[in-house]
This record gives C-alpha cells, structure tokens and sequence, in this order.
C-alpha cells in the first residue's frame, strides 16, 4: 500500500480501502479529506459505491466487478498529490436551542460555570460540520471550547429525545431523531434538517458552518 | 397487484433485499438481508434479480396466506416449513395458489431463515433500498394482519430441482486484520485467535457482542471517530469485541482490530447464541 508524505492507504477488505491523514481534530485535514471525497464524487464511476468521511480519514468502498483495486490505488495516490483544497463555501446555518438539557445544571456545576458563562461558551463558536455518522444525519461538529470538553456518560440512556443538542467528549452534536446515547444532554432545538424523502436526504453537509443561538 | 397476508408475523421478520448503496455519508446503515448468501439463492430459484426482496425471519417464522398464485422459496437456517399444515422442503422452488397458507417454524439448525417470492416482494422503496430500518423506514417488522405486495414470474428459466443448503456448521471464522489490530499486542493477539467465543443475548441486525475472556487495553486507547463498514469488529474499553453487521452504523469511536468478510458475515447470522466459535489467524 503507498505512502503519499503523511497519508496512508490501508486495506480494509477485498473491496474497501482507508486513507488516513494524521490522527487528530483539525480543520485543515478535514478539509483535504473531503476535497478527496468531493475528487472521487466528480469522477462519477459507478464502481465507487461508498466515500465515507470521518475527522481524519476517508473509506472507499467500491464494487470489485467494476474497479480493481490496484487500479483505484493508484488513482487515488493521485489524487491526494494533486489536493487542491478549494475554499468550499460551505453553507452557514444558524440554530435556535434551548439550553435547558437534562444535564445542563449538572455540568454547569461540574465546570463551576453560571447558566449563562456556559450559554456564552457553547453558542459562541462558529461549528465546522466535520461529517455526518453514527445516526442518519447525525452531526459530528467540531470547533467545542475545551472548557465544556466532558466524558460520555458513564451509562447510555436508552431513549435520547430528537432535536437534543448534546456533549461528548471534545464533540458536540445534534441528535437528529429518538435513539440511544450517550452524550451529555445540555439543550433542545426544534431545528429539522434531515429528511430521508428528500435528495440530498440532509441539508446539511460536511464543510458547512453552524451557530448556535440561545432562546428562552 | 397480488398479495400476501401475515396471519402471525413471527418473532422478527423484516423485509430485506441488497440494502442502501451510495448514502453512508449521510449516516445512513446499508441494512440488507444478514445473509446474503441465502438471498442469491432464494432469488435463483425463483429467477429474480439479486435484489429482489425477500422476508428475513428470525428464530420463528411468520404464517402467511398467499391471496394469488405464485412460487416461493426458502433457504438459509433449517425449520419445519408446512404448506396448509404439510411439511414441504426448504432450498427448492414451490408452487403455491390462491388461499395457500405457508408457515416457518422454529429454526432447528441456523437462525434466519428467507424468504422468496416470484418477482419479488415490492414494499416501499426508500432510497433506493425496500430493506426495513429500524430508525429510518416507516416500517422495521412485521405486523398481524399487514398486506405485502408481490411481484409477477419473470420470463427466465425455471427450475425445480432443490440446491445445496446453506451451509450452517461453520464454527471458525477467517478474518483479516483490521487498521488498528497492530494496538493489540502479541499476547492479545495470541488470546484473540486461541480463545472461544459466543454471541450475547444482545446480537441483533446491527451488531453481535462476544463473549469470552475480556482483552483488556493496557492503557486508556485514544480513538477519534472513524468510517466503519459491517465486518469491521471493534474493541472496547472493557475488553470487549464487537463486530459491526448490516444495519450498523457507518462511523465508529471504537478502534477495529479484526474484519469479517461478506461470506464470514453471512456465516456468523446463522449462528445460535449457545455455539461456541473461534476466529481464524489470517
């Protein structure tokens, strides 16, 4: 498997290869994560039938009968030497929330924050969306100030409301129905952006930018 | 359009076909029948495409009532199957007619058992899958007295002659490494592939936990969240292992020492929770 400077490709099965950039949270590698994503979607092959992002990293699955892999090795070597990362503009969507999460006071006690210090710390940041996962259109968002940084909660509850907006670990997301969970539950928005009828079936994407505005 | 009529819907029976393709970056599970080795065969011998639709039971099958002439069949886990109270072989195509009650029983050897018929089984479509979702299909089982539409007998050949049965005895399971199996060490990876395993009452559609002697990380393992795709089996704080299947989800916080292939994976949906089984060194 090749080595383009600091990005790796691994195999992960006869038909899924990973490519990795350096492990951590950075709005830069994600960016070239998803300049590759977008790379691969333009080629419109129809043997590529899953690019799949994370915060540093990018799975490739695709449909042996149609792409050999060795091929598809080398076409994706070139394409993360030719990364051009285009200021994508990325849409910009502004989220009322409530701040009144099952778990809101507990934190703000944990983190020896006011209600509002708290408010004014998570509704601050302008959120990058750095993927979609775990959920259909749950939104991993990165950019939380490490003060409000909190471990999942030790149990999972077995019933997460939809629209709760919530912390875990150094992430903090939106849960876009019912489900279980472990997050810290801090808020409630009545925002909908995923809809499973619709093409594109979310609104929102990765690269798109998000604030969140407090409401009473 | 003719119709099929759940008189008792089994413990859980879902409708499943080849599952979403193209749609995981949005969170969306491919979903699917579990094995998919006995969707192709049950299609084979109906003459359907691959994708056609089938029902996927679980542990006990559902009593329908065909309201149209058509033919069906049934591979994958082995259970008593009665036509209007008469046991009739699995793994073969079989006529049925207007009023024709077949019924799936206990499964004996294996646990899912499918379900086929000609033309296939043409519930909702929603993007570009008739696979149910729990969480995102309006439907996710089977419910007393629902009507299924079905299709018509394509033009191809037919065949009555039975095939092999699914092979249900598989107890070893090859594996390949997964991006994080270099985290275990040589003494982890040793108890990973000389130990016994078993399913825990908790496998389902998304995803089978083991049971064994916990492989402790020996530090706190830092892991961002990654893509994950079914087959990829993940190890958790605790020291347990759990492999992702069909309906789980397509990103992970979990590193992924280990992973299943499609016929590992179709293999591992007919094993009962009491059999004990090993993972194969690559």
């Amino acid at each position: 498997m090749g080595k383009g400077n600091h990005i790796q490709l691994k195999s992960l099965g006869p038909a899924a290869i990973l490519i990795e950039w350096p492990a951590r949270i950075d709005e830069h590698i994600n960016a070239e994560v998803l300049a590759v994503q977008q790379m691969l979607f333009d080629t419109d092959d129809p043997g590529i039938v899953e690019c799949i992002p994370a915060y540093h990293s990018l799975l490739v699955e695709f449909d042996t009968s149609i792409v050999a892999k060795e091929k598809l090795e080398e076409q994706l070597l070139s394409m993360i030497a030719s990364i051009a990362v285009k200021a994508r503009k990325g849409k910009h969507w502004e989220i009322p929330v409530r701040y009144d999460g099952e778990d809101f006071k507990e934190l703000c006690a944990l983190k020896k924050l006011s209600p509002s210090e708290f408010i004014q710390l998570h509704s601050a940041p302008d959120y990058r969306v750095f993927f979609l996962g775990f959920l259909p259109g749950f939104l991993y968002l990165g950019g939380l100030d490490a003060r409000l940084h909190t471990p999942r909660r030790a149990a999972p509850r077995t019933s997460v409301p939809k629209g709760a907006v919530a912390i875990g670990g150094q992430q903090t997301g939106i849960y876009p129905q019912n489900s279980p969970g472990g997050w810290q539950l801090i808020g409630h928005t009545d925002f909908e952006w995923f809809d499973k009828a619709a093409d594109p079936p979310s609104r929102i994407t990765a690269g798109d930018t998000i604030k969140f505005l407090p409401i009473r | 359009m003719k119709q099929v009529k759940v008189i008792s819907p089994g413990l859980f029976t879902s409708v499943q076909d080849e599952g979403r393709k193209g749609f995981a970056h949005w969170g969306i599970p491919t979903a699917g029948a579990m094995d998919r080795g006995s969707l192709h065969r049950v299609n084979a011998l109906l003459g359907n495409p691959n994708h056609a639709a089938v029902l996927e039971t679980t542990f006990v099958g559902p009593l329908l009532e065909f309201e149209a002439a058509t033919a069906i069949a049934i591979c994958g886990a082995q259970a008593m199957v009665q036509l209007n109270g008469q046991e009739v072989p699995q793994n073969q195509r079989i006529n049925v007619t207007a009023g024709d009650q077949v019924r799936i029983g206990k499964s004996e050897a294996g646990v899912r058992s499918y379900l086929g018929v000609e033309g296939g089984f043409l519930t909702d479509t929603l993007l570009g899958s008739r696979s149910w979702t729990r969480g995102l299909t309006n439907s996710f089982r089977l419910q007393k007295g629902e009507l299924l539409s079905i299709g018509n007998a394509t033009e191809k050949k037919k065949t009555n002659r039975t095939i092999e049965a699914t092979p249900l005895d598989n107890l070893a399971f090859e594996v390949l490494p997964g991006p994080e199996f270099s985290w275990l060490s040589p003494e982890q990876q040793e108890q990973l592939f000389s130990q016994s395993y078993r399913l825990t009452t908790s496998s389902n559609r998304m995803a089978f936990s083991f049971t064994a002697d916990p492989i402790l990380p020996h530090s706190e393992v830092v892991f961002l969240t990654s893509p994950v795709l079914p087959g990829i089996v993940q190890w958790y704080p605790n020291g347990q292992l759990v492999l992702l299947h069909r309906d789980a989800q397509r990103t992970g916080g979990y590193p992924r020492i280990l992973i299943f292939d499609n016929h590992a994976l179709d293999q591992i949906a007919q094993l009962k929770i009491d059999q004990a089984f090993q993972l194969k060194k690559p």
